[in-house]
């Protein structure tokens, strides 16, 4: 195998941080190498300094043997360098086909005046090649997640680069999209292109990678083939610790012996939902699964009163409670953490106001903040939940990942919720960060708190809760309980059976 | 680093001690205690605008009556104290607090874009003080003028009592109660805010209530500076006041800032226009001067983000 990018030596350190500390490898024609590791291991450091975004303190980058000075992007272009990144990088109100050739609307004249049509004919193509089937004309914004990951994909492709850099793109797809991202990436593989791969999800790096390089606090543990290891194997070399310890142990509830705390009956969302019934008990964990977007953000959001319901009623104990709004949640004592953490934490706030922000009504005495006891109460639950940082005034955006999510479980948890709603509480976390976040998510539940879910990522569903409910186009398509003492892998057929509707 | 972050915080007051410090060596007269006190008094009903202000803009948004309601409150004043003192202070206040509610509850409930709203409602108040005084003029009690102004020994005690009070109510309703984090909530981003339980329409109304409230108590002190009440006498405040805020540091969008920050660009923008009085320049010159610090000091500060920001990357 030629060989087509080379680093050597590439060491960058951040005030405080060794990101990447004398890197080497070598990437080869016609591979796609996964790129592993837990956050902050250096993958992104590596990929920006490809990029040219982040200059190195030292090392070099070789392309097909030559020493290459990749300063900028656009230097990083000329190398035949391209990435897409899991943010979204499309303008919305601009059509699909002046997305693809932003920046190059020059070449598209016709008597000086910009021509659409040849715009629209240089885009379809670009797509026909790719075997995409989306309309050029229309708005970015009008887009699903999939799609835009296929046009920004498009966008670099136009460049034909040799090296593709690919970040975390499938972070926010389903199953069926990730399965056509994955055919084109393959494709590309068998032109010849180089594909640097980046995902949190295992099961994706085992689908379509032909390498994997382990990354660990900025240094290399292990370049691998990816047939030689198993996925246990590789949880292990990523953060050195076995499967059976990123899951907590389920503590036998049996969902029917006990009693329904929370009852939702006859839920209907015009479009979104309908004739949902479901029973959460006390100190359950019970996960929506399902295709994205077949409804399971959407229950949550109805439960916290945060989109409004077209019928259906909540009860708590038998007595049925009014939910309009996010103030008569939190008053019902229901937490909600949704799966944006930028919907949930002010960045350039400090760690005590964010944590405290939910709560303040608990601390007052006539609308003033008693300090002391904000103080205490702040320190004592990051120290719970084991938060990492210099201090509680530092601001939120120079924390990780792992500690963001920590921190705004933390917000909730002052709240004293008795029903906690997450969606996709680990999703964009590192296996360290993930793992602490279901033994939190276990030991909540074992305090007697019901947990209700919403999940996509297989090795969770089969792993975290007790229960599995699983949504096809806002219907209930099946439940399973007691899913800790079935055969995993026959669960796992049934489950993804169900959200296809085939039985 | 501690120095730093001192400075960092308390910029604007060495700026302000730096300009003083170059008028009083260029010209004598500026240090005369009764130049400092007219700046002092001419300070306060900036500060007091201002402080409303400060919560608009800390809750990501503007207003840009406060000219009119200054204006409106010292015309009422001017018409009704002279029947009765306490309805003559209690009509401006409780009219600026009603303007301001319904600049909140259009912003907040019906989702009017606060530019657009606080625009028409300026133009509906200068409107309506037009109309009842077309003229400056009117009643002003003296013994309400004494009791604001009057100076023993050079210092005039209530103007001087009124600013630190002021510094004080704002910097303790923004740091320690709920409603000021709440305000800091909201202006980083009110689904954040929804979501984490707080009543942003609530909030909303309440800041743009204040806001309307503090531009009418400017009114009523400005009222007794000029003895009259003046229709258009509050054309320069919003943009004062905006100008006074975002130069304390208080972030445009909304979020992050302070109100001793305000108050400090509050004394240097009125030390300005008493400084190029004294030193016998034009008069318009204040403008520009003002206009270029206010980008200086912005253009200093957005460095000082970029270093940040790639110390985070």
């Amino acid at each position: 195998m030629d060989e087509i990018l080379r680093v050597e030596g590439i060491s960058k350190s951040f005030p405080g941080v060794q990101a990447l500390s004398k890197v080497n490898t070598i990437f080869g024609e016609g591979e796609i190498c996964a790129l592993v590791g837990e956050n902050g291991a250096g993958k992104s450091t590596l990929v920006y300094i490809l990029m040219g975004t982040i200059k190195p303190d030292k090392g070099k980058v070789f392309i097909n043997g030559n020493e290459a000075n990749i300063t900028s992007v656009p230097k990083a272009k000329e190398y035949g360098i391209g990435a897409v990144f899991q943010d979204p990088s499309l303008i919305n109100y601009m059509s699909v086909a002046e997305n693809i050739f932003l920046g190059e609307q020059g070449k598209f004249k016709n008597n000086g005046i910009l021509s659409y049509s040849k715009i629209f004919k240089a885009a379809e193509k670009i797509l026909n090649d790719l075997k995409v089937e989306i309309d050029v004309k229309q708005l970015a914004c009008l887009l699903s997640p999939a799609q835009r990951k296929l046009i920004e994909f498009a966008k670099m492709i136009r460049y034909d680069p040799k090296v593709i850099i690919l970040d975390e793109i499938t972070a926010a797809l389903d199953y069926e999209s990730v399965a056509k991202l994955f055919e084109i990436i393959r494709n590309k593989r068998d032109e010849g292109k180089t594909i640097i791969f980046i995902s949190h999800r295992l099961k994706e790096v085992f689908e379509i990678a032909d390498k994997a390089l382990v990354l660990k606090e900025g240094k290399i543990v292990k370049k691998l083939e990816v047939k030689d290891v198993t996925e246990e194997g590789l949880i292990n070399l990523i953060m050195g610790r076995k499967l059976s310890e990123v899951f907590p142990k389920r503590i036998s509830v049996g969902g029917k012996e006990n009693k329904a705390i929370y009852s939702i009956r006859n839920l209907n969302i015009k479009g979104k939902l309908e004739n949902i019934n479901l029973d959460i008990a006390k100190g359950e964990i019970v996960a929506l699964a399902g295709l994205r977007g077949h409804g399971q953000s959407e229950l949550l959001k109805a439960v916290f009163g945060q989109i409004t319901k077209n019928s259906g009623r909540i009860f708590i104990n038998n007595r049925e409670v009014i939910i309009n709004n996010p103030v008569k949640a939190k008053m019902k004592n229901i937490a909600f953490i949704s799966n944006k953490r930028e919907d949930e934490l002010c960045f350039t706030h400090s760690i005590r106001r964010n944590i405290a922000l939910s709560s303040l009504g608990k601390r007052q005495r006539a609308g003033f903040i008693i300090q002391s006891k904000e103080k205490k109460e702040v320190s004592d639950i990051s120290l719970k939940m084991n938060i990492t940082a210099p201090s509680m005034a530092t601001e939120i955006s120079n924390l990780s990942g792992g500690n963001k999510q920590k921190v705004v479980f933390s917000k909730w948890l002052l709240t004293l919720p008795d029903l906690l709603l997450c969606d996709e509480p680990a999703q964009g976390l590192d296996m360290g960060a993930k793992s602490e976040v279901y033994h939190i998510l276990r030991r909540l539940a074992n305090e007697g708190r019901s947990i209700l879910l919403v999940l996509s990522d297989m090795i969770e569903i089969l792993n975290l809760p007790d229960r599995v409910v699983v949504l096809r186009e806002g219907k209930i398509a099946k439940e399973f309980s007691n899913i800790g003492s079935e055969d995993s892998e026959m669960l796992e057929k049934k489950i993804l059976k169900a959200s296809i509707g085939v039985t | 680093m501690k120095i730093r972050k001192i400075i960092g915080e308390w910029y604007i007051y060495i700026l302000m001690i730096v300009i003083w410090v170059i008028a009083s060596l260029i010209t004598p007269y500026f240090r005369q205690m009764s130049v400092f006190m007219t700046i002092i008094v001419f300070s306060v009903p900036l500060a007091i605008v201002a402080l409303g202000q400060n919560l608009v803009i800390l809750s990501g948004r503007f207003d840009l009556s406060v000219g009119s309601i200054l204006a409106l409150s010292t015309v009422i004043a001017s018409v009704t104290m002279k029947n009765n003192l306490l309805i003559g202070i209690s009509l401006p206040l409780l009219l600026g607090a009603v303007i301001g509610f319904i600049n909140g509850i259009s912003i907040s409930k019906f989702r009017i874009d606060s530019f657009i709203m606080t625009f028409g409602m300026m133009a509906v108040c200068q409107g309506i003080g037009l109309l009842i005084r077309d003229y400056p003029g009117g009643y002003i009690p003296s013994g309400y003028i004494n009791f604001l102004l009057k100076e023993t020994r050079h210092i005039a005690l209530t103007p001087l009592f009124i600013l630190i009070i002021v510094l004080l109510v704002g910097e303790f309703v923004l740091k320690r109660t709920n409603f000021g984090r709440a305000v800091y909530a909201i202006g980083n981003d009110d689904v954040i805010a929804h979501r984490s339980g707080i009543n942003v329409t609530l909030i909303r109304t309440a800041v743009f209530t204040i806001s309307g409230f503090t531009a009418a108590i400017a009114g009523l002190f400005l009222s007794a500076v000029m003895a009259s009440g003046d229709a258009t006498v509050g054309s320069l405040y919003p943009l004062d006041s905006i100008t006074a805020v975002v130069m304390g540091g208080t972030i445009l969008a909304g979020g992050r800032g302070d109100y001793k920050g305000t108050i400090g660009a509050v004394l240097i923008l009125t030390s300005l226009a008493r400084i190029f009085n004294l030193i016998g320049v034009n008069i318009w010159y204040t403008y520009i001067a003002k206009g270029l610090l206010l980008l200086i000091i912005v253009a200093i500060r957005m460095f000082g983000v970029k270093e940040e920001r790639e110390a985070v990357l």
